[in-house]
């Protein structure tokens, strides 16, 4: 089913890439991955894969297959993929590496790190520090996952090319994050940092807090706008349709 | 010059967001102007001024989004209102007073043979490309992309709660483009019932753009040579241009033409008007709504024509918006800022001629609002009858100071 396809697009393109991010800063998963010199393939049957390639205390994810992985699964179809992704106990075909069976174990142990920050209690949140890297956690998942969407969901690439040229800056203000969009002849692409390029538009968060509820769909957007918390400037339907991508990503994440 | 504060506004708007979504949704969103610049909430009007819940006073530059066409409160309209309102508003029948609007329509508008009554301009568009349908037997419409006819799932420009299905029959051409127009009718030979496209090209955020020589002409005739309807969306531009429609104005001949905005000067009345030719494909499509035949609206429309033919409001909203552009584009001058209105004059769209991402306009309207001139920084503005030069004056006033500001900020 493309839906399921779209979807495990976005476990393995946008989320998964995420471990990156999480090695750096967790040092439970630094210290997981300190030895480890492997990678580690994910690959759907008919559909999209990605290579965790870990080296010297580092996590690089790349997208694609590589020719002789330490571990390779292969999931017969999407639906397994989501399935696992969704916390169910699905076991893929490891057709490769199966005697690495520590290694898939601390596995699982560093995709558990991930996700105590992906779906952070509110005992993680009220740590400022761990907040703010929250925040930068969702909004790059939901950066990468907007764009997996347009790319892959054929009503989503309608509305991706409703999307002027130019450039989104997002900037989470009193501490947080910032990263930027690029609508381009290739269509998009995004960035962490401030733009290269002068933005067209410019989409603005109060603080953390107010990122924070509106990645995790417990804020009105709409309203956060209208109070201030959120600031558009520039030109309002480069963010408003940018916006309706991220409407349909959680639209697959709530399936 | 005291800016305006909103603390009254921000305050209701909190109180708003407990039970309403988004606070303020669909065109009076906050998220579409300037947040922290502009009112959120209006407590009373009176000719081309308003005041908020504050207690600020605007200059009115966007009219209701267009309905305030002779202005607030406008007496006469009031009074038609009043006199109807002794006898009752809505009944089991429509009243005589729709008759009389009927015949009122029919005989400003050249190509109208018949006229039927709805609510807001969405009501009517979409009716009259479902009597284009009845009519051809055919299931394809044409629009432009970036036009707008109301919120119905074919035509809306938001992207909730839509499925697939909604623009299956939906086709976009490009407006001043007669070839576009062309290949598409070529691509759906024989399937296209109409075409609905509004007089001139007023999208959001960008130009409006007036219809360029051969445009309307080529239209007609792809219209007649393949059998399709031509359907003039007039909701915003209709009588602001001309009381004989827009389509007079322009040059050409809808078979449909639909109003709202500027009928009942605040009063919730839309209508289509049509040729003989269609009237009883017209009769087939069921067309109704609970306060569809209210007749305190109908009794305002008479008032509101009665009172654009006898000051000439037409005329004055033109002259009225030809100086605004002006004077807007001359003080942008003078502080070495380039300033550009487009759009017929009754109905501008401005910004800075030498940005698309409208960063000045924003800052330039916020801070005009914030001292009493309602400008839209992404949207276009209605002028009405009721601005006199007391509000130009005022405005180049207040526009003087907004445009220093932007000098000061953006240097060019």
């Amino acid at each position: 089913m493309e839906k399921e396809k779209v979807l495990s697009g976005i476990y393995l393109k946008a989320v998964l890439p995420l471990l990156e991010e999480v090695v750096e800063y967790d040092e439970t998963a630094a210290k997981l991955i300190r030895k480890w010199k492997a990678s580690v393939m994910f690959h759907v049957s008919d559909g999209p894969a990605v290579t965790l390639k870990f080296r010297k205390g580092k996590v690089e994810v790349v997208p694609g297959k590589v020719a002789l992985p330490t571990i390779a699964m292969w999931f017969t179809s999407a639906e397994k993929l989501n399935r696992m992704f969704a916390g169910e106990n699905v076991i893929p075909v490891v057709w490769k590496g199966i005697r690495h069976v520590l290694l898939l174990k601390r596995f699982t142990q560093l995709t558990d790190r991930l996700n105590y920050y992906m779906q952070p209690t509110e005992e993680v949140v009220k740590d400022p520090k761990d907040k703010v890297f929250v925040v930068k956690l969702l909004m790059l998942a939901a950066l990468r996952g907007a764009i997996e969407v347009a790319e892959n969901d054929p009503h989503m690439a309608e509305i991706a090319e409703t999307i002027p040229s130019g450039t989104i800056q997002m900037r989470i203000l009193e501490g947080g994050s910032s990263a930027y969009v690029i609508q381009g002849e290739e269509g998009l692409s995004y960035g962490l940092g401030e733009a290269p390029v002068a933005p067209d538009a410019i989409m603005e968060f109060k603080n953390p807090d107010v990122a924070l509820g509106v990645f995790q769909g417990t804020t009105d957007s709409m309203a956060a706008l209208g109070a201030g918390d959120i600031r558009i400037r520039g030109l309002i339907p480069m963010v408003d349709n940018f916006n309706a991508l991220l409407d349909g990503l959680t639209k697959y994440l709530d399936q | 010059m005291a800016l305006y504060k909103y603390d009254k506004s921000q305050e209701l708007f909190k109180r708003a967001t407990q039970l309403i979504p988004g606070g303020i949704y669909g065109h009076f969103t906050p998220a579409l102007t300037v947040p922290g610049a502009f009112p959120y909430y209006a407590a009373r009007g009176e000719g081309p001024r308003y005041w908020d819940v504050d207690g600020n006073e605007f200059i009115d530059y966007m009219c209701a989004y267009g309905p305030m066409v002779i202005g607030h409160n406008n007496p006469n309209v009031q009074k038609a209102v009043k006199e109807q309102m002794e006898f009752g508003s809505t009944f089991n029948h429509p009243g005589e007073v729709m008759i009389k609007l009927a015949e009122k329509l029919t005989g400003l508008i050249k190509i109208a043979d018949w006229a039927v009554f709805a609510k807001n301009g969405a009501d009517v568009c979409t009716w009259a490309t479902m009597v284009a349908r009845e009519y051809t037997g055919k299931p394809k419409i044409l629009m432009a992309k970036g036009g707008y006819h109301g919120t119905h799932a074919w035509c809306t420009p938001g992207h909730g709660g839509l499925i697939e299905e909604d623009r299956r029959n939906i086709h976009m051409i490009e407006y001043n483009n007669i070839d576009s127009v062309r290949q598409m009718v070529e691509k759906y030979k024989g399937q296209v019932a109409g075409i609905i496209l509004t007089p001139y090209h007023h999208p959001t955020f960008v130009d409006s753009q007036l219809p360029v020589d051969g445009w309307w002409k080529g239209v007609r005739e792809i219209c007649d040579s393949e059998g399709m309807l031509l359907i003039c969306d007039d909701v915003r531009a209709g009588f602001r241009l001309s009381l004989g429609g827009s389509h007079e104005y322009f040059g050409f001949e809808p078979d449909i033409a639909c109003y709202c905005k500027a009928i009942g000067n605040g009063y919730a009345i839309s209508a289509a008007v049509g040729k003989d030719e269609f009237k009883s494909a017209a009769g087939k499509v069921f067309l109704t709504g609970s306060y569809w035949a209210g007749a305190l609206e109908m009794a305002a429309a008479m008032a509101t024509i009665k009172e654009l033919e006898d000051t000439d409001g037409v005329a004055k909203m033109l002259s009225f918006g030809s100086k605004l552009k002006e004077g807007l584009e001359s003080t942008a001058r003078s502080h070495g800022l380039q300033y550009k209105v487009t759009g017929p004059p009754s109905i501008p769209f401005c910004r800075f001629a030498n940005e698309n991402n409208l960063f000045r306009n924003q800052l330039f309207c916020g801070e005009a609002t914030k001292r009493g001139a309602f400008f839209h920084p992404t949207h276009n503005w209605f002028i009405s009858a009721a601005h006199t030069d007391k509000e130009f004056n005022d405005t180049m006033e207040i526009a003087d100071q907004a445009f220093a500001i932007v000098k000061k900020e953006f240097g060019s």
